[in-house]
């Protein structure tokens, strides 16, 4: 490209212009910077991160809640070991680090003008903008269960409102009644968690209505640390025996595809009919909506990306992370979304220089609370080839050592992986 | 005589030479980016910089290098007790582990702001200037034996139960800290452990 002179001189005045002025040189030359959209593990992370990187760089916040409403820790607050306050978490610490933080809800993301419009009529543009936009439910999968049922029986995955109605209709149910919780086939979010959710639901069963249970109906033949949580069963609530305070069923007679509200009853695929006092759906899920209206998801309902960079297979110039995002064999997990954040940010801000991505190592860390000191873990370490085509588990699965619950330590820890990853990700 | 034009690419070019955007932009991150980068996995379990809010997992900013180092080892060779990094240990390769020791030893440790019996501290202080000070320096807040972690200020529980550890042989400790734990374990039994426990949570 040809530069007159003249325009080189003017050129360098605006530049040191802008310089003087504080505006990063980058952000200068395009104007835009980077926006995330969605505040939730991954998106907090992804926008505190790309400030870590670059203190310079221009990073807006989207997300339309005040207060995010954490899900993890959130089965403790079912078994009243927590207080439903402890899960909120603000973004005053992200403001604080020069990230804009707009409380407004995304309506359009134009991957070719590069532009982002939101409820209120405001327009973002960017230069590369992270997506993480959660699960949204395919409604359609189960026959008489909707977002407006759902109110009244709650899936509570989305923590917020819907646990404290569980929580409320736990607390109402007499001695003797029947806990349902049923699970959809994978891919969803955290798959530990409607086994950590039946053991503190157990728990406090044990603690206020001993004569009552739990009956977890999973679409699934197995579940992820499975042995560790069946032993912590035995261990805590007499599993397996008569007297045992959760059952499992599974496979196809488990697999709920239709809801009778009216009568409290669940139909699975073989016509086998449950009828509960107090009945959590776990419904099917797919990628947030917005990422669906972005063009971001491929036939699976969740969004392929480099598992280098994240960036999209379908749209470029925009990086999905977190749970709506295919990242190989990771969980999707918050602290999954979280090591993507940190990923992602790494490679936005590498890609923003014109500098080749490092390929980081992500830890997916599973922590499950399973009754009063007593917890289980586990984690899977992956990393992506150069090219990003390729996420590696190392070690692998069979090498690792059994997940088993621990009293004591695993807990303490668990509550220690909250304290620090909440913070990891909100600041 | 100079134009304005002239005068305008001066000020310019002088602007940009002492603009602090164009040296500085790139961060910590960016000087050493595979650095940084390896040593973010660690934030979500240990805190951000290393610094961990407890209550129990420990706090590795400011830990020496050596001690770092031979501690990843340890659990990466299933030579260690542990919950979880036996398993994640085996990710790093050694040269990425002395990366990471190094990386972590440049971060300020801060001790934790956490509750401690104080009827425990004057004695844990008596016996810690009896049995261990020879070695962990200072109160134990003394890195400056590279062998040695920082005791003063980290997470109570973590203590206690690494201090069990070494008391079950599940870890193993030097030949002379076995000898001075042994006879520490002999006048005091295990309210001798609380009380050294107590005392370096006490110091904050």
């Amino acid at each position: 490209m040809h530069i007159s002179r003249r325009n080189f001189i003017t050129s360098l005045a605006l530049g040191s212009a802008a310089a003087l002025l504080g505006i990063s040189d980058r952000a200068f030359a395009t104007g835009r910077g980077v926006v995330v959209v969605g505040g939730g593990s991954g998106g907090a992370t992804a926008a505190r991160y790309l400030r870590l990187f670059d203190p310079t760089l221009r990073v807006t916040l989207i997300e339309p809640q005040r207060q995010h409403q954490s899900c993890l820790m959130s089965n403790e607050v079912l078994a009243g070991m927590r207080k439903a306050s402890s899960l909120q978490f603000d973004y005053v610490k992200l403001s604080q680090l020069g990230i804009n933080v707009v409380h407004d809800k995304v309506v359009t993301i134009d991957a070719e003008k590069r532009r982002i419009k939101t409820q209120s009529g405001d327009t973002f543009p960017y230069e590369r903008c992270i997506i993480s936009p959660g699960i949204d439910f395919r409604w359609a999968d189960i026959e008489g269960y909707d977002a407006q049922v759902a109110e009244t029986f709650p899936h509570a995955w989305n923590a917020g409102k819907q646990l404290i109605t569980l929580q409320q209709q736990l607390q109402s149910m007499q001695d003797g009644g029947t806990v349902l919780i049923t699970t959809p086939k994978p891919p969803y979010r955290c798959p530990t968690a409607p086994y950590e959710r039946a053991s503190l639901i157990a728990h406090y069963l044990q603690q206020q209505k001993p004569k009552s249970k739990v009956i977890i109906l999973d679409a699934n033949p197995t579940f992820i640390d499975q042995r560790g949580f069946k032993q912590a069963w035995r261990r805590a609530y007499h599993f397996a025996t008569e007297k045992s305070l959760i059952e499992r069923q599974s496979g196809a007679e488990a697999t709920v595809t239709e809801f009778d509200a009216a009568n409290k009853t669940v139909i699975t695929q073989t016509g086998q009919r449950i009828k509960a006092d107090v009945i959590n759906i776990i419904p099917p899920q797919q990628a947030g909506n917005i990422a669906a209206t972005s063009g971001l998801v491929d036939e699976s309902g969740w969004c392929p990306v480099n598992l280098l960079t994240f960036e999209s297979h379908q749209k470029s110039n925009i990086h999905v992370i977190g749970d709506a995002a295919i990242v190989g064999g990771m969980s999707k997990l918050a602290s999954s979304a979280n090591a993507q954040g940190k990923a992602c940010a790494a490679a936005v801000v590498a890609l923003l220089n014109g500098r080749a991505p490092t390929a980081a190592p992500l830890i997916e860390t599973r922590y499950s609370i399973i009754g009063h000191e007593l917890a289980l873990s586990s984690n899977a370490i992956f990393k992506p080839t150069a090219e990003g085509h390729q996420l590696t588990q190392i070690p692998e699965e069979s090498t690792r050592k059994k997940v088993k619950p621990r009293p004591l330590r695993e807990f303490y820890n668990a509550h220690s992986w909250y304290n620090n990853i909440t913070q990891d990700i909100f600041g | 005589m100079i134009s304005i034009t002239h005068k305008l690419a001066i000020y310019g070019l002088l602007a940009i030479l002492f603009s602090p955007h164009l040296f500085a932009t790139s961060s910590l991150a960016m000087e050493h980016e595979e650095t940084t980068i390896l040593a973010l996995s660690c934030s979500g379990c240990h805190g951000p910089d290393g610094v961990s809010q407890g209550p129990s997992i420990p706090s590795i900013a400011g830990l020496p290098k050596e001690y770092f180092t031979e501690v990843m080892l340890g659990f990466k060779l299933n030579q260690l007790p542990s919950t979880a990094m036996g398993q994640i240990a085996k990710a790093y390769s050694r040269s990425e582990l002395t990366t990471l020791a190094e990386y972590f030893s440049k971060k300020r440790f801060q001790p934790s702001k956490q509750a401690f019996d104080p009827s425990l501290v004057k004695k844990g202080a008596k016996l810690h200037e009896k049995f261990c000070e020879e070695c962990h320096e200072k109160g134990g807040s003394s890195a400056k034996d590279e062998e040695v972690s920082i005791l003063a200020g980290q997470h109570l529980r973590y203590l206690l139960w690494t201090l069990n550890d070494f008391k079950k042989n599940k870890r193993k400790a030097s030949r002379k800290m076995a000898k001075k734990m042994r006879k520490l374990l002999k006048k005091e039994g295990n309210a001798g452990l609380d009380a050294l426990a107590h005392y370096y949570a006490s110091q904050q």
